[in-house]
């Protein structure tokens, strides 16, 4: 039985009064700091209408309707929001009979207030958990994902670390016994670090997972290349971009044909002279332009001319759908007017120090000692987990003052 | 083009495999790019190192790892034969994915190591395709190829120029990628690769391959795709096809002129297919 029940009990029966102390108590007792926050009614509303499809959907079942994967899933969700819906209602419920004692009743007043204080940040937690569950989930939360990496400044320092991050998303993915593969990779023409690479990770879902990566990487340490023990800052640029579609040549063909012959032109980059028979050396490079947006993907990876064809569309699909998003949400924010503070592409996002040993995340301001578990891809859930939850609570916030 | 001995040395202290297919390869990042690929295939360093060599001798790079591949498929490739270029997978991959669903029987001549044949049967599961080639080798080839890939082919080894070829009955789609390099112009256009590794039978030729297409196949055929070397072998078809034939040139991604196409006036089907192929 918990307290608040058994103060709930002990009201009923009338108690002598001690008015005059609690007269005098009442200028220091209530506002301790702790103040009940209440959900705005619209989100409650928009709660209310979940909780509305989850009767539905009930209602469906008892009919002797059977569920498709869609509905399972929407009901596995909505079933979760109510569950959360019921303890917000209640425990706001008790907090205000609390507050009712607290105001009414002397004799209780020391352990109601106790109790109040305790109910507080418990039903600001359930709140919290209940608004996280309002925000709309990422529009590309259930595809895979494809990483590009490009060193930024520092020369091959940066070259190196890029190649280091390389590593630490394949250990990532596979730590997670995720698929991936690599779909295009330069080297520097030194043997050490890397020009770009792409890397693809199949997983469904895995978008969700690393969107908060893409940004300006920063290393600090002193490069295998110094001489006199001097620590060097260089940056690496990650872009996490949605997987569209299938990489495969089928896939390819059709989505080539959905462009208006001007809209892109596909160029092959060959050596001169007469060509067909005349020449025989492998020539698979392929550059797709595609004009409306500007972006140019080159690929040659493959011996294959087709295949260099297939992952060109597949990266350019990618990139065509993160743009339209990034504008679609520029746009929602002009419309809002608000200054949220977004994290600019251009802005760094994480430091790498290694004479510390310590990461820390510039955006949720979260350090984690440990650059060996993080570069293998052992650890780095930390740092996701931190940055999803600075993520959720911002979303919400922005929820809140929509409001 | 020639490289210089000095950038040589200096690719050669990096990597001396590197050095040793900086010159065929005509500069550094394309001999990367062969190396990788070496490295890739033969994963053994033994092998990797006798592939440079032979590989600094000329010899194609098909020839060195065995194979190439074309379009969705993976085709052997043999010294006796003439190793497939992209400009034909180029055409061969637009051209099947305009026929897709369309019914026909399509004849390729000269077919080599069956690259288009096989393309064509693999993307075209209603099309029934026959491979013609009057080299023993290439015939052979074919077959391998056909076997590797788990396909079905019909072959024939005739001689193009020299058969009626009344035996295959109704055509609907004649192929072909003859050789087209004029005798007088092979060591001047040609590559030394080109020369020294693969066979003449492929590669020399001027107009015959386009005379017999006049005399023998525009009869019988409801369309045909021929690859050319030049501007002037697709104006020999143009002028020779008559009237009830619409004729057009393709150019290849590089804009030289590649294939000449062509299908009877009325046909509303090709007509449909080879809409926007390229400009007639």
């Amino acid at each position: 039985m918990s307290i608040s029940y058994t103060i709930r009990m002990l009201t009923r029966r009338s108690l002598p009064s001690y008015g005059l102390i609690a007269r005098r108590w009442s200028s220091t007792v209530p506002e301790s700091g702790l103040k009940l926050k209440e959900l705005h009614p619209s989100l409650l509303k928009r709660v209310e209408k979940y909780v509305e499809e989850l009767h539905g959907l009930e209602r469906m079942l008892s009919d002797g309707g059977s569920f498709n994967d869609t509905n399972q899933k929407l009901y596995a969700k909505v079933s979760y929001i109510k569950d959360i819906r019921d303890r917000y209602l209640e425990q706001l419920e008790s907090l205000k009979e609390l507050q009712e004692i607290i105001d009414e009743d002397p004799s209780l007043r020391d352990d109601a207030q106790s109790e109040y204080e305790k109910l507080v940040p418990e039903l600001t937690e359930t709140s919290n958990e209940l608004l996280r569950k309002l925000i709309p989930p990422h529009e590309f939360a259930d595809k895979a994902c494809i990483l590009e990496l490009r060193p930024g400044v520092g020369g091959i320092e940066a070259m190196i670390f890029a190649q280091d991050l390389l590593n630490m998303y394949a250990g990532y993915a596979q730590n997670k016994k995720w698929k991936f593969h690599l779909i295009s990779k330069s080297e520097n023409q030194s043997g050490s670090g890397i020009v770009d690479a792409i890397l693809s990770i199949d997983e469904p879902g895995s978008y969700n997972r690393l969107r908060h990566e893409a940004g300006v990487h920063r290393v600090q340490r002193i490069p295998a290349t110094e001489t006199k023990g001097r620590t060097h800052t260089s940056t690496a640029a990650v872009v996490v971009l949605p997987q569209m579609g299938e990489e495969s040549e089928k896939a390819s063909d059709a989505y080539e044909r959905s462009f208006k012959p001007d809209e892109i032109r596909i160029d092959v980059m060959r050596a001169s002279g007469k060509g067909g028979q005349h020449v025989n050396t492998t020539d698979s490079a392929v550059r797709i332009t595609h004009f409306p947006s500007g972006i140019v993907v080159s690929m040659q990876d493959e011996r294959s001319q087709h295949k260099n064809k297939a992952k060109a569309f597949a990266i350019l699909r990618a990139r065509l759908a993160e743009k339209e998003r990034q504008e679609k949400e520029e746009k929602e924010r002009s419309v809002r007017k608000d200054q949220v503070t977004t994290t600019d592409r251009s802005d760094k996002i994480r430091t790498y120090n290694f004479p510390q040993n310590r990461i820390t995340d510039h955006r949720c301001g979260y350090n984690i000692h440990d650059i060996e578990g993080i570069m293998s891809g052992e650890r780095l859930d930390h740092l996701i987990d931190a940055m999803e939850e600075y993520d959720a609570d911002a979303k919400a916030k922005e929820l809140l003052e929509e409001a | 083009m020639r490289v210089c001995p000095a950038y040589i040395r200096k690719v050669s202290r990096q990597d001396p495999l590197l050095a040793m297919l900086v010159g065929v390869c005509r500069g550094e990042s394309q001999a990367r790019q062969e190396l990788r690929w070496m490295r890739q295939e033969l994963v053994d360093p033994a092998r990797v190192r006798w592939a440079c060599k032979l590989r600094s001798r000329q010899v194609p790079l098909q020839h060195v790892l065995g194979s190439q591949p074309f379009g969705a498929i993976d085709v052997l490739c043999r010294p006796q034969v003439l190793i497939p270029r992209w400009e034909t997978e180029e055409w061969v991959c637009d051209l099947t994915s305009r026929l897709a669903g369309m019914r026909l029987q399509i004849v390729d001549l000269c077919t080599g190591t069956g690259c288009v044949a096989l393309h064509l049967q693999r993307s075209l599961s209603a099309a029934r395709v026959t491979a013609v080639d009057c080299s023993a080798s290439a015939i052979a080839l074919a077959q391998c190829n056909a076997g590797r890939n788990e396909l079905q082919l019909r072959l024939l080894q005739r001689d193009v120029l020299g058969w009626q070829p009344d035996e295959i009955g109704r055509v609907d789609l004649v192929v072909c990628n003859p050789p087209y390099i004029p005798p007088d112009k092979l060591v001047r256009d040609a590559r030394a690769s080109v020369r020294f590794y693969e066979p003449r039978l492929a590669l020399v030729g001027d107009k015959e391959f386009y005379e017999n297409l006049v005399r023998v196949w525009l009869s019988r055929t409801r369309a045909f795709v021929y690859e050319v070397g030049s501007e002037d072998q697709c104006a020999y078809v143009k002028k020779h096809a008559g009237k009830e034939w619409i004729v057009g040139t393709r150019k290849d991604a590089r804009g030289e002129a590649r294939v000449v196409y062509g299908y009877r006036d009325g046909d509303s089907e090709f007509a449909r297919a080879f809409k926007g192929y390229d400009n007639l």
